[in-house]
């Protein structure tokens, strides 16, 4: 899997402003990616491409308020950094409450813009690793049988095999492999390595 | 031979005398002189036409002259007993009088009386007077009436504040009415073959109101109300309005011009300052208007100034690398003057609005009028969530309007629509703004998807002061509908049937725009 470099969509209704931001963008060696309508964007979003959206809030029919919770229904985690033409408090205080990254006013300064840009990239970034790391756990896990899921929880609870066997009614024998199989099909060599990936997973240790 | 010659002669005089005496008795007859004489012996010969003049029945025994001094009328009695005595006494040879006498079926009567001393013989003081007598009622009523009305006209003027005058053909005044001194501060006599009439026009407008008025002069016009700026004798300005007609001699050629002068200082003054209230009464409803667009408004300016920074810095960066794209800086550059451009506008448009400015006519083309406003208010709209549709008539014919108070009408009734929907849910508010050309009249409705005018609004809302907003100065529609009106326009109000309100105005045609 080859990481594509993340993109900065700019959506703002004033071709003007559009176009200035865009080059200031370029200008950072960023890569942007101009629409003028959250519509527009939002018909040709794809969720798996990197990147973040700059996102003026004052548009007309559908403005970024609306474009947020769209981007919400849809599943989608980009992180949003709204510019407002004047500091409009309710309005982001409900944008940051959902997610935005940050809230600039216009005019907006190049190096806060870019900050936030990079912040917002970095962001994402970081979550699309841990989404990503979570859905390896979690691939590995589907791949656990059901008796080896259950050894699993009752390894991670910090169980003996022998308390295992009891739990399970088995010989502690039986409990070894399992267990063995757990560890090779989860990728670790140790139950520390297990515990923690399992924690990232969600996965709870069972109760007795 | 002789004799017969005589005869003859003396015949033929007696003829001319008597065809002379005819003769005069016809004149007599015709201007109804009568004739009298008295001499001192206490002769005394009145003709019948005397008797008749003064009403003396042939029965009646009195003396004419007794019956004549019993029926002088008791004001002028005593004066004309005086002018009696004195010719009798010698001390003139002739006088003139025409008093008022009693006539005994006709009642007061108006007579001409002429008595002169034919003969006076100093030492045995004897004398013999002729009178002639002559009624001249009616003329007397038509003279009286005419000085009665010369005199009705002239207090007239005087209490209009006017005063009456003649000029030559060349202007300088023949007459004026003794009342211009309570106007302009000249006396009549200071005025009369001493001054033209344009020596006291205000001097920055003098040649410019004289050539305007010998124009008038040149083509023998009556003229009527005309304006003019004039200095009282101690350097007042007053305003004055004209009317005049030409004086024309037998053959056509214009003698001068009689007319009279208004004072029209004082409406003129309370003409401004109704004129001044009603421009600052627009100017503070449109700024408390524009009050509550300041938001919008803001960000009308924002937009540009965003992009001007926001090119500048991307500018600066691309500068700052290595081997610089050029064309790129170049671009930027040219888009920053666009931006500053349209901030400019932003700001022209809104100093226009806020500018107390005085009413200016000009040839204006509607659609750009309300586009104008359009982009003012479109990010006011845009808050509030309302759809905007136009409909705009291609070809429009100009109107002759101001353009900062009719964008402040439009601005008024695009406002009032989006109040009227803020209870309405997001998807339905929409608002209209329609231009049509509807028999030689623009017509501009706005209409809006609201609750519609309960009947009781309808009728208020155009009284000033009435409001049905929290925050409203009910001055809004007043004033919208007196500048349309000195548009010469109409604004109107209705439901429309469906749903919403519906506001118009008309404006006529400019004239001159033949489209």
């Amino acid at each position: 899997m080859t990481p594509t470099p993340p993109i900065v969509y700019v959506v703002d209704d004033d071709a003007s402003v559009l176009k200035s931001l865009s080059r200031l963008l370029r200008s950072a060696r960023l890569n942007p990616v101009a629409f003028a309508s959250p519509k527009e964007f939002l018909d040709q979003h794809d969720p798996r491409q990197p990147g973040c959206l700059v996102l003026d809030v004052a548009m007309p029919g559908f403005d970024g308020l609306q474009l947020q919770q769209a981007l919400i229904t849809k599943g989608s985690e980009i992180p949003i950094i709204f510019l407002t033409g004047h500091g409009d408090i309710p309005m982001s205080v409900r944008a940051m409450k959902r997610g935005a990254v940050d809230f600039l006013t216009k005019p907006v300064n190049a190096d806060d813009l870019l900050a936030a840009i990079r912040l917002a990239i970095e962001t994402d970034r970081a979550s699309r690793q841990a989404r990503a790391q979570v859905d390896e756990i979690r691939r590995r896990l589907a791949s656990l049988t059901m008796r080896e899921r259950e050894v699993l929880e009752h390894v991670i609870a910090g169980r003996l095999n022998k308390q295992i066997a009891d739990a399970l009614g088995v010989v502690v024998k039986t409990i070894k492999v399992h267990r063995g199989r757990v560890m090779e099909k989860m990728g670790v060599t140790s139950v520390a390595e297990l515990v923690h990936l399992c924690e990232v997973a969600g996965v709870k240790p069972s109760t007795p | 031979m002789g004799v017969a010659v005589d005869i003859t002669d003396r015949k033929l005089v007696e003829f001319a005398l008597r065809e002379k005496e005819v003769r005069l008795e016809e004149a007599a007859d015709v201007a109804g002189l009568g004739f009298y004489e008295v001499r001192s012996s206490g002769f005394e010969y009145q003709d019948e036409r005397i008797r008749a003049i003064v009403g003396l029945s042939e029965q009646c025994t009195t003396t004419a002259h007794e019956f004549w001094l019993q029926r002088l009328h008791p004001e002028d009695r005593e004066r004309i007993l005086e002018l009696s005595r004195q010719i009798f006494a010698g001390e003139y040879n002739s006088v003139a009088a025409e008093y008022r006498f009693l006539h005994p079926q006709r009642g007061v009567v108006w007579l001409r009386h002429l008595a002169r001393v034919i003969e006076r013989d100093a030492q045995t003081k004897s004398f013999r007077i002729l009178g002639v007598m002559q009624e001249i009622t009616e003329s007397k009523l038509v003279e009286e009436a005419l000085r009665e009305s010369v005199e009705r006209f002239r207090q007239v003027a005087e209490i209009a504040g006017e005063f009456i005058w003649e000029v030559d053909a060349n202007g300088r005044y023949t007459y004026a009415s003794p009342s211009v001194e309570k106007i302009l501060g000249y006396t009549a006599d200071e005025l009369v073959g001493k001054k033209h009439f344009y020596d006291l026009f205000e001097p920055s407008l003098r040649e410019h109101q004289k050539a305007a008025v010998f124009r008038l002069f040149a083509e023998r016009q009556t003229f009527r109300d005309s304006p003019h700026a004039t200095l009282t004798k101690s350097g007042k300005l007053v305003f004055l309005e004209t009317s005049g007609s030409p004086m024309l001699d037998a053959a056509g050629n214009l003698i001068g011009y009689r007319g009279a002068d208004t004072d029209i200082t004082k409406r003129k003054q309370h003409e401004t300052e109704v004129h001044r209230s009603r421009a600052e009464i627009a100017h503070l409803s449109r700024v408390a208007m524009l009050g509550e667009l300041s938001g919008s408004l803001a960000h009308e300016l924002n937009q540009p100034l965003t992009a001007i920074l926001s090119n500048a810095q991307a500018a600066q960066r691309f500068l700052a690398e290595e081997s610089p794209d050029l064309t790129e800086v170049r671009e930027i550059l040219k888009d920053i003057v666009a931006e500053d451009q349209r901030a400019g506008e932003v700001i022209r448009r809104l100093r226009l609005l806020l500018k107390k400015g005085e009413y200016q006519q000009a040839p204006l083309d509607v659609n750009e009028v309300v586009q104008d406003v359009l982009k003012l208010i479109r990010n006011e709209l845009l808050n509030l969530n309302i759809a905007l549709h136009t409909d705009f008539a291609d070809h429009l014919p100009l109107i002759m309007g101001d353009r900062v108070q009719l964008q402040q009408v439009l601005l008024n009734l695009i406002m009032n629509a989006g109040d009227a929907m803020a209870n309405v849910p997001f998807a339905e508010r929409r608002l209209t703004v329609q231009t049509a050309l509807v028999d030689r009249h623009v017509r501009v409705s706005v209409a809006d998807r609201g609750m519609g005018i309960p009947p009781d609004v309808l009728e208020q809302m155009f009284v000033p002061f009435f409001t049905t907003k929290a925050t409203g100065l009910g001055l809004g529609l007043p004033v919208s509908r007196t500048i349309i009106s000195t548009h010469g326009g109409h604004l109107t109000a209705r439901n429309n049937p469906d749903r919403g309100a519906i506001v118009e105005f008309l404006l006529p045609v400019h004239p001159k725009d033949k489209a």
